[in-house]
């Protein structure tokens, strides 16, 4: 097992400061971030010969940057935590059923996993972002779109193994009905891969957010996200680089932090649980 | 009868070659049969086709008189807890992630209404039934041996109160004293309760001490149906001769200087 | 040649231990001495966790790199240092021939059963315009046709595939042979016609044998002596009539009341010796220290830490 070494504290450290910024950070720090003050237009943050009153600086309208940046948390985690979630759910829910039931319904799904890996997924999510207003909901289904295949994948691959594992035969020949030989004996044993994949997902759902509100298919104003922040940011890279560096690296930092503690997650979670195969091979000192 | 399977052949698919071959078998109340025959023979199909893990592709079982495969809804619930298995491998006959009571009592479960309390009382029986503590009740399947977990699985097996037991190879990955006390406790169960046997199993020594009647298959087809004592007596087909004289035990000529 | 008065592998107070995860050591092998003379069998019987395939690992060489081994090994009078690669990769094989439970693993996947009993045969330095046609006798010998050769271990069945990894052994033609479960992985009819193999090909290459097995009944049917095993200790050792007939120990009284058979014998209730079989007691040290003379005179030894059970008898 890994240790849990200073890397991950640290990521620990900026993912729970991250959280806890998006759920209080508005209360903390009380302040419209949509208030417009043109007066204010374009000041550099603190370091850079601004004040403490924006000391993060403001934007072209005179809006507070670091306020924008609280708000923007907010979004940007909620739209990666909940796309993350969903993905997941649907993934796992199809990857069993198709593992478990074979037949029919996995060919289906089969072939709905090849089509879904032979289009690119920029292309899938502008495909969809042209369907769906551009709309919080609309960046969660497209994120969702684009992993519940891995989840589905992955977890038909383990359920067509315990679907041949002797304590599931039992289970039906016990009478169990399906909901709970797949709640009680697939999903448990399915859980924990489902579970490094979310940690890994979390990260990439982030940057994905970032990406889709950039190039604007994304959070639309007054609605603002880190995404959506550099995006607005971009057109004052050489007169204000603040605009756009600090969201990135913020985005960055988060990011990176979900996924070393996503590696941790996967380390810590014993491979030998992961999915019960057939029967174990020789032990030590022993071959029965 | 309580079980007739009248030519049962099971192909997995259009093109494959059939792994059961019209296969007839019968088994009465109370009786112990074993089906026996190396790998390839079919015999774990056979032992699922009674299971209804899988379904024939033709042919008749019949359990009772009734034509299993037609049985629905509720007439297929009242089956199921009828015949019950105990299998191979006892790591991977237990779910890992749940306590063992949860899994002793899941045909009762399906059988049923009972609350956790109800159920935790018919595991802690059942426990005592196979000779193990009722007080391990809680303990996870990784924390038992391999003969502990296999006596687990036996209790599972009697829980619902069937009527036949099919045991596929329930002793192949137990150490040799493990063994004999399984064997013990199989023979005491037996005697106990009314219930029937279908031992299926690649060791003739399993089958003299615990079964009265056995079917030797060979790669899908049925060679030849005899009692114990007539397959000691010396068996007719050439193919459970062979099987016979390839029987190491401690009773067994050497080897040495035959080659 | 041989000389029949020391023996082909002499394998001295071998002791094998692991780490655990709380990074203390546990023994899964306690002071193990056997010796396996010109053109015996000797038969090891154990359960699981008795140490009897570390005793074959940690002669060879080829315990993993966690394990930690103490003992010697001899070979004809030779000492063995698993430190000494070369010398030790010499011996695998060409002098000391293994042959495992599980064959089709221990073959590689993607090559062909020529190149791979061709390897063997360059192993055991048989010139390259030789090979080819040694490999077909070899193969022919485990009754197998030339035409495997162009085969995969895939294509071919378990029994086959022990047949194959026989073949290997015969090339390199060593002294001794190891076969740890050489059929415990086969069915029973396919098991009769490997062990029978055997046989034949041990008496034909005079080969001294040592047979590993979970199952009494396996050794017995080969076996000259039999050396029982439990928990990493050998816990006695006598002629194959000796142990089966009249087993000394409560292990291997156990051991042989449930050994299955065909006509079931009603067992005598076994007494409860009190033998702890647990480590630690000063005579164990001792015992095993009994001279090679004892092996030769094919006496009947128990080792048990209960004084009624005594020990070198």
């Amino acid at each position: 097992m890994k240790k849990f070494s200073w890397t991950s504290g640290l990521s620990l450290f900026v993912l729970a400061l991250a959280v806890l910024i998006a759920l209080f950070g508005p209360l903390v720090f009380p302040g419209d971030p949509n208030l417009v003050d043109l007066a204010k237009a374009l000041r550099p943050p603190v370091w850079a010969g601004g004040t403490w009153e924006h000391w993060l600086g403001t934007d072209q309208l005179g809006r507070d940057s670091f306020l924008r940046l609280i708000h923007g948390a907010r979004v940007s985690l909620g739209i990666a935590a909940v796309a993350t979630l969903l993905g997941a759910v649907i993934g796992t829910l199809i990857g069993m059923l198709a593992g478990y039931l074979g037949g029919w319904a996995d060919a289906l799904l089969s072939r709905l996993i090849d089509i879904q890996l032979a289009l690119p997924v920029i292309v899938l999510a502008l495909a969809v972002a042209t369907v769906l207003p551009p709309s919080v909901i609309s960046i969660v289904v497209i994120i969702a779109v684009s992993t519940w295949v891995s989840y589905a994948r992955v977890t038909r691959a383990e359920a067509l193994v315990l679907q041949n594992s002797e304590f599931v035969a039992l289970s039906t020949v016990a009478g169990l009905r399906l909901p709970k030989i797949l709640g009680r004996h697939i999903l448990p044993n399915v859980m924990p891969s489902v579970l490094v994949m979310m940690s890994m997902d979390f990260g990439k759902a982030i940057v994905f957010e970032a990406s889709l509100s950039f190039l604007g298919l994304g959070v639309q104003p007054p609605l603002s996200s880190w995404g959506s922040l550099i995006a607005d940011g971009r057109e004052f890279i050489i007169a204000m680089p603040s605009l756009v560096l600090i969201p990135s690296i913020i985005v960055a930092v988060v990011a990176l932090s979900a996924n070393i503690l996503g590696d941790w997650v996967r380390d810590r979670i014993d491979p030998s649980l992961g999915a019960v195969s057939a029967a174990p091979r020789a032990e030590l000192g022993g071959t029965r | 009868m309580l079980i007739e399977c009248t030519d049962i052949s099971k192909q997995f698919s259009r093109r494959s070659p059939r792994v059961l071959d019209e296969v007839n078998i019968a088994v009465d109340h109370n009786e112990a049969v074993a089906i026996v025959g190396e790998s390839g023979a079919g015999k774990s199909t056979l032992g699922r086709i009674l299971l209804q893990l899988e379904t024939a592709t033709s042919g008749s079982y019949r359990f009772e008189g009734r034509e299993v495969s037609s049985l629905r809804g509720s007439a297929y619930r009242e089956w199921r807890p009828k015949v019950q298995a105990v299998m191979q491998n006892p790591r991977a006959s237990l779910n890992p992630r749940q306590p063992i009571w949860v899994s002793i009592t899941e045909p009762l479960e399906a059988l049923r209404r009972m609350g956790a309390q109800q159920r935790k009382r018919a595991a802690g029986d059942l426990l005592e039934r196979v000779g193990l503590p009722a007080g391990i009740l809680q303990r996870y399947p990784g924390q038992l041996s391999g003969g502990q977990r296999q006596r687990v699985a036996i209790a599972r097996g009697l829980s619902s109160d069937p009527k036949v037991l099919v045991l596929d190879e329930p002793l192949s990955a137990l150490d040799v004293s493990a063994r004999a006390q399984i064997i013990e406790l199989l023979a005491q169960v037996h005697r106990d309760l009314q219930l029937s046997y279908v031992f299926i199993t690649h060791d003739l020594t399993t089958v003299t001490e615990l079964c009265s009647r056995l079917y030797v298959l060979q790669r899908g087809r049925l060679v030849e149906e005899m009692t114990t004592e007539q397959m000691l007596a010396g068996p007719e087909h050439e193919y459970t001769k062979k099987l016979l004289s390839s029987v190491l035990t401690l009773d067994s000529p050497s080897i040495r200087g035959v080659a | 040649m041989t000389r029949q008065d020391i023996p082909l592998l002499e394998m001295r107070k071998m002791s094998v231990s692991f780490p655990t995860q709380s990074g203390e050591r546990i023994e899964v092998l306690s002071e193990v001495s056997l010796n396996i003379w010109p053109s015996e069998v000797l038969g090891v019987v154990g359960e699981s966790g008795s140490g009897k395939s570390m005793l074959t690992f940690a002669s060879l060489g080829l315990l993993p790199k966690t394990g930690r081994a103490s003992g010697e090994v001899r070979l004809r009078g030779e000492a063995l240092h698993a430190q000494h690669k070369r010398r030790m990769s010499q011996v695998r094989g060409r002098e000391i021939g293994l042959i495992v439970q599980e064959p089709t693993p221990s073959l590689n996947p993607v090559r062909r059963i020529g190149s791979q009993l061709a390897e063997s045969a360059r192993h055991a330095r048989i010139p390259a315009d030789q090979i080819k046609s040694a490999s077909i006798r070899a193969l022919d010998e485990v009754n197998l046709p030339a035409e495997v050769l162009g085969r995969y271990p895939g294509e071919l069945s378990g029994g086959m595939n022990q047949r194959v990894a026989i073949a290997m052994v015969l090339l390199q033609n060593p002294g001794v042979l190891i076969a740890d479960e050489p059929t415990t992985a086969l069915d029973v009819t396919t098991q009769y016609e490997v062990m029978q193999l055997l046989e034949g090909l041990r008496v034909q290459h005079e080969m001294g044998m040592m047979l590993i097995s979970h199952d009494l009944g396996v050794i017995k049917a080969m076996a000259d002596r039999i050396a029982v095993m439990y928990r990493g200790h050998l816990v006695e050792l006598g002629t194959t009539e000796d142990i089966v007939s009249r087993p000394r120990h409560p292990y291997t009284q156990t051991l042989v009341a449930s050994a299955p058979r065909l006509h079931p014998i009603e067992a005598a209730p076994l007494q409860d010796s009190g033998c702890p079989l647990l480590p630690g007691d000063p005579q164990l040290s001792d015992d095993h220290d009994h001279p090679p003379t004892l092996e030769r005179d094919r006496r009947h030894v128990v080792w048990c830490w209960d004084a009624h059970h005594g020990h070198a008898r």
